[in-house]
This record gives structure tokens, sequence and C-alpha cells, in this order.
């Protein structure tokens, strides 16, 4: 419901028929008593021939008549055409009294054939148009009838009285005077009836169409700021955002977002809009001082007329200088959990209605989906880092006695003169140890491979530059095992990442296509530039995967069974490692396999900037 | 030089890396000192003047094998410095080898092979 400016509610149509309708039987009261007076007025004082009894008569039955009105109509409330109905029936009964006093006071001449004029004002404001041009048949028809009759002496109404006809030297035409000015003020009280009746409309309408108003731009900022909310990932700016529009939609002078610490017991600040630094650096709030804060959070919605006055408030020599009067505080919660507090300050004394609560409320919700938004985000950054960080410390763990095993394994030698079978036996236990070393490289590669690109990593990286070492190894091994590598990289060719990324992809894939191509097989590696993307192809003739395993090889410690029982060592790692490089740098990877025919690998990566 | 053979100063906080790299280098005709911290290192440097020093990143604790490097080179060393380091370390660690005046970083686990042909080329 929304209030008018005199604190009437606006009412449904059923409502204000019917409150109309008692309206107009408090009016019937009056006409009764007027009927009477009048009849005791031109019977008694001004003595004309008419005769009184028939005159109270209708009085009397208009007064009983509307006894009957006043005991029926609570029945009809609620329902419309009933009320119609009732209204229809009132002024049929009244024309018919009317018509009486019509007749006994003079036949159609009367004066009293003016008062039809009262009861089709009264229809024009309870009724449509149309039921106003059926009453104003109806009365005509009414007195048309009665005048037919009278001419036709079937009716013979009493004469005329004087008053009508004035002779000189009576008083009658003071009485006409008299009731004259009686019709005029009956007429202008019901025509401002229907005007005043209008100018409320008038006003409802005005109000209902200030606070749409109001509560589309309340709508497009809560939408606004709920895109925001979506796009942005800093809580902080969305709460700025959010204490800008608090203030702004609201009227406020300023507007305080504050979130608690981890201890749950301060309050520090979230965002604020409006207040000079110096109040925002006065130090946290602290939830046993600040009592405002603490019914808040027990039960939503508080306000505070004057805050340099009201004792629930820490601050209150800090807000008088700030100039802050009056306060509304609304609970900041998500999911069951508090997060904190928004405050909105005014200027001047204000109290602060359910609609602007609302409001704030709204507010205050939007702001927490942002912080919650933040802290999952940051919450999974941080398990991220945690995991990077744990494999950093298993490699380092793992890799030092296996260092200090290697060095042990090359000494033994130094420390003195091994037999043929100790020999292989360290030979044995060297390659396990190197193997050790790999895979535990793979997992830190593994996890590096996962972290997320902060803003601004990567650069134009010089293909031919960073690939050296990685072809170097290659080139050793291939030449070790009889097989021909050969490279063939534009020197120009850059790429948009890591140069030690490139690196780890493309050793893992050289030297996959050298361990799993037999002795005088071929290993390539061809890279090309189309279009701002650069097309890199590691392919070999050796022993292929079958169609089976093509889905399975980039999962972690997967390995086909050629490759377990072509007798190289593998972590079942590389490729995983070599994916997740690719999709960090926004690439992708194709892989083209035939088992017994070969393997080719396309990488395709963003262009660097010359 | 003492009696005739190279001194080469190995800092490691590993005493098992230490003790292996130690029985290699004797058997080949070097005079070995170790130390197992980066102060332990330094005063050994000044008590024994090396020829060539051989340097643990040593994780363990934060930086204290660059920090051994940094004060070897405000002390005015001219011997040659070489740093062991892991790959995994290397890729996480901000160690700039010409910075901080380093001959040259050895990758662990040592090549034995390929450290006697460096000490053989840098010292003879």
């Amino acid at each position: 419901m929304i209030a008018s400016p005199r604190g009437r509610k606006l009412i449904p149509i059923e409502r204000e028929l019917q409150e109309r309708l008692t309206w107009f039987i408090r009016l019937r009261w009056l006409a009764a008593a007027g009927i009477l007076i009048g009849a005791w007025l031109v019977t008694e004082v001004v003595h004309t021939d008419l005769s009184a009894a028939p005159l109270y008569l209708v009085g009397v039955a208009v007064f009983a008549h509307n006894v009957g009105f006043s005991l029926y109509s609570p029945r009809a409330e609620g329902n419309l055409p009933k009320l119609r109905r009732l209204i229809f029936f009132q002024i049929g009964l009244d024309w018919l009294a009317l018509s009486f006093l019509v007749h006994f006071t003079g036949g159609i001449r009367s004066p009293v054939t003016l008062v039809f004029m009262f009861h089709l004002i009264i229809a024009a404001i309870l009724l449509s148009r149309r039921s106003c041009y059926l009453l104003a048949a109806s009365a005509s028809l009414l007195l048309g009838i009665q005048t037919v009759a009278e001419q036709f002496e079937l009716l013979s109404p009493p004469a005329a009285p004087e008053i009508y006809s004035p002779v000189p030297g009576s008083f009658s035409g003071f009485f006409a005077w008299i009731a004259l000015t009686g019709l005029f003020l009956v007429t202008t009280y019901l025509a401002t009836s229907i005007t005043n009746r209008l100018r409320e409309k008038e006003e409802a309408l005005y109000d209902s169409e200030r606070s749409r108003g109001r509560s589309y731009r309340e709508m497009e900022a809560l939408y606004r700021l709920g895109q925001v909310v979506n796009s942005t990932l800093d809580f902080k700016e969305v709460l700025a955002l959010i204490a800008e529009n608090a203030a702004k939609l609201l009227g406020m002078k300023a507007c305080f977002i504050r979130l608690f610490d981890k201890t749950g017991k301060k309050l520090y600040i979230g965002g604020a809009f409006g207040l000079s630094q110096a109040y925002i650096d006065k130090g946290p709030v602290e939830l046993e001082k600040s009592l405002i804060d603490s019914e808040t959070l027990a039960g939503g919605a508080v306000q505070a007329l004057d805050v340099t006055i009201d004792p629930r408030f820490q601050y209150r020599e800090e807000a008088r200088r700030e100039g802050l009067v009056s306060v509304l505080c609304v609970p900041v919660s998500a999911k069951q959990k508090v997060l904190g507090v928004i405050r909105v300050y005014s200027a001047a004394p204000h109290k602060f209605s359910k609609q602007e609560q609302n409001l704030l409320k709204n507010l205050a919700n939007l702001g927490a989906v942002a912080i919650e938004n933040a802290q999952s985000y940051a919450d999974l950054q941080a398990l991220n880092e945690e995991k990077i960080w744990f494999a950093r410390m298993t490699h380092h763990q793992l890799r030092a006695p296996l260092a200090a095993i290697s060095g042990a394994l090359d000494a033994l030698p130094y420390a003195g003169t091994l037999n043929e079978k100790q020999t292989d036996l360290v030979a044995r236990a060297r390659r396990r140890v190197q193997d050790a070393f790999e895979t535990i490289r793979d997992l830190l590669d593994l996890a590096a491979a996962q972290r997320p690109l902060r803003e601004q990593e990567g650069e134009s990286v010089l293909l031919a530059q960073a690939l050296e070492r990685a072809i170097e190894t290659a080139r050793e091994r291939a030449r070790n095992k009889g097989i021909a590598l050969q490279v063939e990289i534009p020197a120009n060719t850059r790429v948009f990442a890591q140069a030690a990324d490139m690196d780890r992809i493309f050793s893992n894939l050289l030297d996959n296509g050298v361990k799993y191509t037999p002795a005088g097989g071929e290993v390539n590696l061809r890279v090309d530039q189309q279009d701002g993307e650069v097309q890199a192809q590691v392919s070999d003739n050796g022993i292929g995967i079958g169609s089976e395993d093509l889905e399975r090889i980039f999962e972690g410690f997967y390995r086909t069974q050629e490759a377990k029982s072509s007798g190289e060592m593998g972590t079942g790692l590389g490729l995983s490692i070599v994916k997740k490089l690719v999709d960090r740098w926004g690439g992708r990877l194709e892989l083209e396999s035939k088992r017994g025919k070969g393997t080719s690998f396309t990488i395709f990566l963003p262009a660097g900037d010359q | 030089m003492q009696d005739g053979k190279h001194v080469i100063l190995l800092v490691d906080d590993d005493p098992d890396i230490l003790e292996s790299l130690r029985i290699v280098l004797e058997a080949n005709d070097y005079c070995v000192v170790t130390a197992s911290s980066g102060q332990e290192g330094l005063k050994a440097y000044r008590a024994r003047n090396p020829d060539l020093v051989i340097v643990d990143l040593m994780m363990e604790e934060i930086d204290s094998g660059t920090n051994f490097v940094k004060e070897l080179r405000a002390s005015g060393n001219t011997a040659p410095v070489y740093l062991l380091s892991s790959t995994g370390d290397s890729l996480y660690s901000t160690v700039d080898a010409s910075a901080l005046g380093l001959t040259g970083v050895f990758q662990k686990p040592i090549n034995t092979q390929m450290l006697l042909a460096l000490l053989k080329a840098k010292l003879g």
C-alpha cells in the first residue's frame, strides 16, 4: 500500500464505492431532516395552504427507508454489482419520495423538482456515465408521467402556494431566496465533493508515479551493480560502488561498509563513500562497544535518529565532527554467515522508511555475493599456491636424498676398484635413480603447469632460441640411438609464451619421439607461421599409438602397452604436462597416430610480436 | 695450492654429498676442504685460500648459498666459483649467475665426468 500525503490509504474500488455509499446514506439523514423541517416551515411558519400531514409522512418515509439502507448496506460489502444495485435502488426510492413531495408541494411547477438534480450529481460521483444518463432519463420520465397525469387531471396537486408567485407586500420572496441559497449550498457541496475526490486521485496517482520512478531507478542501479558483481573478482571495487550507490539512491550524505576481521570482534572498512579520510582512518569498530552493530547483527535493520548522542554508537564525537546525523544500519550476510554491516548516514535528522530499509538490504545482499565470489576465488588460488608449494617441497625433499645416492654411486669406483658384477649393479642403481629424478621433475612440472597465469606473464619468445637446449639434448640421444633428427625452425618465429614452458613442451615431445622410434627411424620438428598462429609439428615413424589409447595418453601416469614393452623408461606424465602447458598459453594440440606407423603432434600457439 | 695440489672448497649442507665429492676429487689429486654452512665456508675460505669454490644453493636456509657467494665477492675473491643447483630449484629461485659473478652452474645430480673435465680445464 502506498500512503498519500494525508496518510489516507488508497483503496480498491469496492472499498471506495462502499465508502461513498455510506456518505450517501449520511446525506439522506440530512435530507429527511430537511423535509421534516421544511414541512414545518411551510405549514406552520409561512402558513401556506399546503397540508402538513403528507409532507411529514414523506419525511418519515425517507427516514424509515434510510434506516433500512444503513442496516442493509454492510451486507453488500465487497460485492461490486450488489453495491451498484443498492445505489440504484436507493436513488429509485428517493425519487419516489421526491415525486410525492413534488405532488404535495404543488405538482410539476413545485421548485422541489430541482432536488432531482442532487441525485444526478451524486450519481455522477458514484456511478458510470451511462448509468447517469439512464437515471436522467428516468427522472425525466417520472416527471413526464406526473405532468401528463396533471394535464389530464388524473392527479390534482394542491394549488401552488403563494410563495411561488409572490404577492406584493408579503415576505414570500425572502423564502424563495432562502430556499435557492439552500439549493446553491447543496449543489456546491456535491460538486466540490466530486472535485475533492478527483484531486485525491490525482495526488495518489502522482505519488505512485513518483514512487514507480524511484523503484525503477533503484532496480536499474541494482541491475548495474549485479553486472559489476558478476564481472569482477575485486570485491573492494564492488563494495566501493555499492557504498556510492547506497548513498546516492537514498539521497544520503555518506555510506560505510564494514566487514569482520578474522577474530569476528572487530569491523574494518570494506567500502566507503562521502566520508573524510580522517573519519575512515579513525580505527576499527569494536563489536562490544558498538551496540548499534550488535543490534543490527541480531535483528536486521536498525536506525538511530542522532548518532552524535546515541549511546549505542562508538564514535559519537567523530561523527559529530563529520556532520553525520541519522543512521540506518543493516547486516551484510551470506548463507547463514554474517560478513559485516552496511550503514548510511544523513546530514540532517531523517527517519528511514521501510522502502529505504529494503533497498539497503538489497544492496547489502549484492555486497555479500561479491565478497563470497572473491573469497571463493582467493581460497581457490591459495589452495593452488599451496599445492605448488607442496609439490616444490616434496620435490626438494625427494631430490636431496636421491642426489646423495647418485653422488655415492658416482664416488664408488673412486673408493676402490669394483669387479664386473659390482660395476653392473652400480650401473643399474644409477639408471633407477635417474628414472626417479625424471619422475620428480615431471611431477613438479605438472604442478607448475597447472598454476594459473598471473597478469602480465608471458612475452614474445624467439622459438629457435628457446628450444636450443631441448634440441641439443634430443640430438645427442638420437645420435646415440641411430635416429635421424631433422629440425626446421624459421629464425624469426616468435610465440607469445614463456621460454621455460616452450622448452618443457618440446623437450617432452622430442624425447618421446626419440624414445619410441626404433633405430634407423627419423624424428622431425617443423615450425611454420600462418596468420598470427605458429604451428609446430613433432613427427616420427616410430611405434605409434593405437586408436583406443589416443584419448587416454594425456592422462597422468598413463603409458601404452607398446611404450611399456619398448624397454624405454617413462613416467607417463610428459604428455599430460605438454597438454596443460599448451592450454596455459591459449594454444591447442592435435594428435595423429597409427600403431606401427608413427606419431605426429601438432601444436598451435598464438604468435608473438616481432 | 697445498703440497702441489689445487685446493677446492666444497660448501653444502648435505654431508653425504660432501663425502662423495671428497672421495671423487681426492682420488683425482685435489686437496678438498669442506664446509656445511655459509658461515663455515667463509671461515674455511679465509683460512685455506682455495683455488676453486663449489657451493650448493642450500635451500634449507633460504638463500644461504647465494649470500655466501655475495660475501665471497665482497671480500675480493678471484677464484672461480661454481654453484650447485637442482633443475626444480632454478625454476623458482631468482639466481642470476652472471650478476653474482659465478663462473658456472652445475645441475644436481652432478655428472662426475663433466665435473672432472671442467676442473682439469680450469685448474690443470
